[in-house]
């Protein structure tokens, strides 16, 4: 559902809101948001930032780059805003796990170390 | 368990095996009964000179230990677990009242037990195997395999009850797939940390320090932290938009606040005093 002009959203409403893809995976909560300023001056939301640094960042501003100097950007991850289907506390995404750099990271774990423990179920 | 079991399985099984904390009763009948001046102790506590710091840090460990933020977050995990509808209170108040009753009776059956068989022998019940002889005494050789039968019940629920708490929390923190009736695999990162705390448990473990020491010393810090920990659940707790009419009353509210900062001040006291008298 893109957003209508009836439909006014704070930040609030969408920093740490959950992730869930099509197939009703959850993936994460949202660490924080990138917007772009337009010519005619509007400032526009752009994309939903998911990771360490942004967490962080939102923690202490200093902490960010201290962060991102030991991560050096490997696990945060953007989604852009168009990707969003539905807008409310949870934030349902077009696309499923497999498309989203965030969403892999669970076959990641099952693959390269649950499926060494018997019983995971790999 | 925390890694294949399903979740009524972790609920149900330490709790069955934990109803052979009744034995405890059962083992105070069997030696007679407690006298009226052990009684009196429940509402007039002897405390002797010199022992202040000891009893308050045991105060603060048994606060710490009955309003232990895991609790909450495992049982409201475990409630979305088994979903759980409004339609569901009366069984939450059944549950937690007998519930938290039931473990209540057990505990102070074991302390009376205690006071019963190792007081006249000057014994302090420092250890889990002199408190494994007051059950030795009131029922025989039987009586130490009750006591070992219910240590490892409520081991294994308290064990079960932090690693999955801190799973749950974990998880859900962070917006991840989480739950016990799934494969491991459908819910990887909350697995992953499952296993990297029970790793650290176990390496705690082999450390080889006194687990009652242990557990009563982190039981004593839980309670330093309670008003911090569980702040966030009060506020909860009075926000129509999540509870609707369900929101607690003025009593409730005063009586959480109350123990809370009880438990803060003697945790606040205990702990230095204790560190400062050597410990035990």
């Amino acid at each position: 559902m893109p957003i209508t002009d009836d439909q006014i959203f704070s930040i609030r409403d969408i920093i740490d809101s959950q992730l869930e893809t099509r197939e009703k995976r959850r993936i994460g909560r949202v660490s924080d948001i990138e917007a772009i300023w337009q010519e005619d001056g509007t400032l526009v939301l752009s994309s939903l930032v998911i990771g360490p640094q942004a967490l962080a960042g939102r923690i202490a501003s200093p902490l960010r780059s201290i962060v991102r100097f030991v991560l050096r950007d490997r696990f945060d991850h953007r989604i852009p805003l168009d990707d969003v289907e539905d807008f409310g506390p949870t934030l349902r995404l077009r696309g499923s796990a497999a498309d989203y750099p965030v969403g892999q990271s669970d076959a990641w774990i099952a693959n390269h170390i649950l499926r060494w423990i018997p019983g995971s179920g790999h | 368990m925390a890694w294949r079991a399903p979740f009524d399985w972790i609920e149900n099984a330490p709790a069955l095996l934990g109803l052979v904390t009744l034995s405890f009763i059962v083992g105070i009948i069997a030696l007679g009964g407690p006298s009226h001046q052990l009684l009196s102790t429940l509402w007039k506590p002897e405390v002797k000179q010199g022992e202040l710091a000891d009893y308050l840090y045991l105060v603060a460990a048994t606060l710490g230990a009955t309003i232990s933020p895991y609790l909450l977050y495992f049982y409201s995990s475990g409630a979305r677990e088994e979903h759980w509808t409004s339609n569901s209170l009366l069984l939450n108040r059944v549950t937690a009242i007998v519930g938290m009753s039931f473990g209540s009776l057990g505990s102070i059956a074991l302390i009376f037990l205690g006071a019963m068989v190792l007081q006249p022998l000057n014994m302090q019940a420092s250890s889990l195997g002199e408190l494994g002889l007051s059950m030795a005494k009131a029922l025989g050789p039987f009586g130490t395999l009750l006591f070992a039968v219910a240590l490892f019940a409520t081991c294994l629920g308290a064990a079960l009850e932090v690693v999955l708490g801190v799973s749950y929390n974990i998880a859900q923190g962070f917006g991840w797939e989480w739950g016990e009736d799934k494969k491991p695999v459908e819910a990887a990162r909350f697995n992953l940390v499952l296993i990297i705390f029970l790793l650290v448990a176990v390496a705690i473990g082999l450390m080889g320090i006194d687990p009652l020491q242990l557990a009563l010393a982190g039981s004593t810090v839980i309670a330093l932290f309670l008003p911090i920990s569980l702040f966030p659940f009060l506020v909860l707790m009075n926000d129509p938009q999540y509870l609707r009419d369900k929101t607690n009353g003025r009593f409730s509210n005063i009586a959480i606040i109350c123990i809370l900062l009880i438990a803060f001040v003697v945790a606040f006291v205990s702990i230095p005093l204790e560190i400062l008298s050597g410990g035990g």
